[in-house]
């Protein structure tokens, strides 16, 4: 059935940002705090004592990225065992998880929840490889779902980059230390059986962020994952001058909006042109004397300086994005580790999403009515997902997006995106090269900016026009019929459905 | 920028500069020209380029290529032709064969002349060169040329061109048309920038080229006027208006007297802080 | 013009095309190779076409191999090989 914005909705169309919003009270799971897990070096023996079935839910975090191991070798030991029509419950999915896809293949695994899909895997995916529907859904979702019971969890692999004498987890130490278990204590939380997976043992640990009587058993291995792993796909400030010229601008924005105030809390995006914003940001913030209370989300070595240097009182992490950020919050107070329930979880009334003043966000491509697409691409194939991009618009004071306009006969803005991640409603702004619209709730917002400053603002659909007057009008792409795909919003609604390629 | 760099050419008007040269000379190899050349025409004809002045750097006159760049590029009308090593022979000997392209193309536009002074000839013939045409807006320095052509070494300091910019700076004012200096090619030292653009400014430059687009925000900072110059000058302005009306010519302003040249540059002023929305 | 000989114009990088072109043996023969053929094939066709028109080429082997290139680059890129195969 079609939901409020017009897209396939299944069974349980998206309504609206903030229609569904339930309180539920952080989880106290029914373990007893004297438990201690049992310790092994043998994984196989651990897999032997677990209630391994067909049809069981596993379920991993991706704080490894690109560098993880841990997955693929849980994977390629279950799949050996023979058990069948799995469900995989990723945080996200990179190239090095590869080996899923014969696992498709061969109905080792039938389905698979994830908020970030990128490579294989999500080529495979979107060519139908996968038996049921996979499900796209948020960093603030996830735990909605697990703590509601929508998904249950037989297993949870933990990578754990170091484990201390009581079985409690943290990701600030180790050989493969990744900063933090921010997406993984959902997991440790309502898992029927929780594995950690570990290279380091140490009888006291750095920061410990997953306490010991969550965990059932902790298995040590050669290696959970390589920490150059880490720093994939993300994080330099953009050199391109095009995209410099919307940093500026959109910093320009920010600083007439009223926002860019002492205690101002702000997030960026991992991309090259979101990262350069937080520079100009940070000239505008060095010659006002402006502090902000704190930055959040994925931290890069970025970030970090602007902690050191006194630009942000505080850092709240769910993920390092490099190995400067690593460092840093295992020695600084005040980089803080967060879950992804803190982080984002719309049921949270406390969330951390809610108290953010700005993010600034990037788009594969985005609509006359704002909706974003980070998920596939513009030929319709999976290449990323929310992440924390629908919590943060919707939380945020003001969501902006920056993109450039045309790039190599790509347009950015199209009539309606292949697939919808973030509900327009939620986008405030957007920033190109050749001019900037915002959505068109703001009236004082639009009115205010025009007064004060030289931006070119202008309605999107002017803007549109400019963009096809470049590119010349693209023909349209046929879409199939059969859904392999959903993108789920914050709620456990239907955003939009992703379509077989 | 290189003209034969289609992704450049089109984001162009993007950078915040206030004048674009499109270069069919040095930064085109020899075996492009005509590659840069038939690009560059197509890129006046159809990209909108709004807000920015659009010129084109024709190769120079002991080339092979300027008559053919010439040719392609008039026809097309851009805002001006950039002569480089520019001396009498070569200004109009050019604006001979532009007159003729434009009579037989029936262009709207008259395209101007920005003549870039990179010899020593070309130094000590300025006044000449300047009153060669009547189709000159701007001069350029190009110290690194002319500090080949003088078999001297090129500086950071910049000691070694000092001459040259006051001789530049000056005649363009006697003049009334505009005063470019040359670029400063460390394109990693802001700091370095700033302090060399301010030093050009005081002596007379009305801008200044930049060799990359990183450069063109601190330019702007040093030539764009301060708010208490803005200030300043709409006062002066108001006050101007406020003693014609009282029928006075002169009137004193914080001291000192304030005739007419005083008054034009607070126009200028205004002029420009507009221009570069410093005032609505 | 005639295309008397093998030519080649513009390069492989963002937002340009690349041109080569060879005497043909009666008729246009022309290949496209696109980032964005899906959505700008025929219109990149269409402008390859009117060019060669103006240029008053009728017979031809083209391929362009375009990476992403705007209809002005197009344009740009055809004339100029069409110019270089007939010098």
């Amino acid at each position: 059935m079609r939901n409020s914005i017009g897209r396939e909705g299944l069974d349980r169309p998206y309504e609206g940002p903030f229609k569904n919003v339930k309180t539920h009270a952080f989880v106290s799971p029914k373990k007893d705090l004297a438990r201690k897990p049992v310790f092994s070096d043998n994984l196989d023996e651990v897999l032997d004592k677990l209630d391994l079935h067909d049809g069981m839910t596993v379920s991993f975090h991706h704080h490894m990225r690109n560098g993880d191991h841990v997955l693929p070798m849980v994977m390629e030991k279950l799949h050996k065992r023979g058990i069948k029509n799995m469900t995989v419950a990723a945080t996200s999915i990179f190239p090095c998880h590869s080996c899923l896809v014969p696992m498709f293949e061969d109905e080792t695994v039938t389905k698979v929840l994830a908020s970030y899909i990128s490579g294989p895997v999500g080529v495979a995916i979107s060519k139908g490889k996968l038996k049921e529907i996979c499900h796209m859904t948020t960093h603030g979702g996830r735990p909605r779902s697990m703590i509601e019971g929508e998904v249950n969890v037989d297993v949870a692999f933990i990578a754990a980059p170091a484990v201390d004498a009581n079985g409690s987890l943290t990701g600030s130490e180790g050989p493969a230390s990744c900063g933090v278990l921010g997406y993984a204590h959902a997991d440790a939380e309502t898992a029927k059986k929780v594995v950690a997976i570990t290279d380091y043992t140490s009888k006291t640990v750095n920061r410990p962020e997953i306490s010991g009587h969550l965990v059932d058993y902790v298995v040590k291995v050669d290696s959970i994952g390589d920490p150059k792993g880490i720093v994939s796909g993300t994080t330099q400030i953009t050199k391109d001058p095009v995209g410099l010229k919307i940093a500026r601008d959109a910093a320009k924005l920010i600083e007439h909006s009223g926002l860019l105030n002492n205690g101002m809390s702000f997030q960026t995006g991992a991309g090259g042109i979101s990262l350069a914003v937080a520079n100009e940001l940070k000239k505008i913030m060095k010659e006002k004397k402006i502090t902000g209370s704190f930055a959040s989300g994925g931290i890069t070595d970025y970030l970090v300086n602007l902690l050191k240097e006194g630009y942000f009182e505080k850092l709240y992490d769910v993920q390092c994005f490099n190995l400067d950020a690593v460092e840093s919050i295992k020695v600084n107070e005040n980089h803080i580790k967060m879950s992804a329930h803190t982080y984002a979880n719309i049921n949270n009334p406390d969330n951390i999403v809610n108290k953010l003043d700005v993010v600034i966000l990037g788009a594969s491509e985005i609509d006359l009515d704002f909706n974003v697409n980070v998920t596939t691409g513009s030929d319709g194939i999976i290449l990323g997902g929310s992440g924390g991009h629908a919590d943060t618009a919707a939380g945020a004071k003001l969501a902006i997006i920056v993109s450039k306009l045309v790039n190599s006969r790509i347009s950015c803005l199209v009539d309606e995106v292949t697939t919808v991640t973030t509900p327009g409603e939620t986008v405030d702004v957007l920033v190109t090269e050749r001019g900037i619209a915002i959505n068109p709730k703001h009236k004082e917002l639009i009115d205010k900016l025009k007064e004060e400053t030289n931006l070119k603002i202008m309605e999107i659909h002017e803007l549109k026009k400019i963009a096809d007057f470049y590119t010349g009008i693209p023909e349209k792409r046929e879409k199939s019929d059969q859904i392999v795909a959903v993108s789920e919003y914050r709620d456990g609604t239907i955003l939009d459905a992703i379509y077989k390629v | 920028m290189p003209g034969n760099n289609p992704g450049m050419l089109t984001s162009a008007d993007c950078l915040e500069a206030d004048s674009i040269i499109f270069d069919l000379e040095d930064a085109v190899s020899l075996k492009e020209k005509d590659a840069a050349r038939i690009l560059v025409r197509e890129a006046l004809s159809f990209l909108p380029l709004q807000g920015v002045e659009v010129t084109v750097r024709v190769n120079p006159l002991d080339s092979p290529y300027w008559k053919e760049d010439l040719e392609s590029i008039i026809p097309a009308e851009p805002d001006g032709i950039v002569i480089p090593k520019a001396s009498v022979e070569s200004v109009q000997t050019m604006v001979k064969e532009i007159k003729r392209l434009e009579e037989a193309h029936q262009t709207e536009k008259k395209t101007k002349l920005l003549l870039i002074i990179e010899s020593a000839m070309g130094l000590i013939d300025l006044r000449n060169i300047i009153e060669s045409s009547d189709r000159i807006d701007a001069i350029l320095l190009g110290a690194e040329d002319l500090s080949s052509d003088m078999g001297i070494k090129r500086t950071k300091e910049s000691k070694e061109i000092e001459y040259a910019r006051y001789l530049v700076a000056t005649a363009a004012r006697a003049y009334r048309i505009d005063a470019l200096d040359t670029p400063f090619t460390d394109i990693d030292d802001v700091e370095g920038l700033e302090a060399d653009t301010r030093f050009a400014k005081s002596i007379g430059f009305t801008g200044r080229l930049a060799i990359n687009p990183r450069q063109i925000v601190t330019i702007h900072e040093v030539f764009s006027p301060t708010q208490e110059e803005i200030e300043e000058a709409q006062i002066i302005l108001h006050e101007a208006e406020e003693a014609e009306k009282k029928g006075l010519g002169v009137f004193s302003y914080k001291g000192k007297m304030v005739d007419l040249p005083v008054i034009k540059r607070a126009e200028q002023i205004v002029d420009s802080a507009r221009k570069w929305g410093l005032v609505r | 013009m005639e295309i008397r000989k093998q030519a080649i114009a513009g390069t492989l990088q963002s937002n340009d095309c690349q041109v080569r072109i060879v005497p043909g043996e009666g008729g246009i023969d022309l290949s496209i190779e696109s980032s964005v053929m899906e959505t700008f094939g025929k219109q990149i066709e269409n402008t390859i076409r009117e060019t060669l028109v103006r240029l008053g080429v009728e017979d031809c082997r083209i391929l362009v191999e375009d990476r992403g290139a705007l209809d002005y680059t197009i344009r740009a890129r055809v004339e100029t090989a069409v110019r270089r195969a007939y010098e």
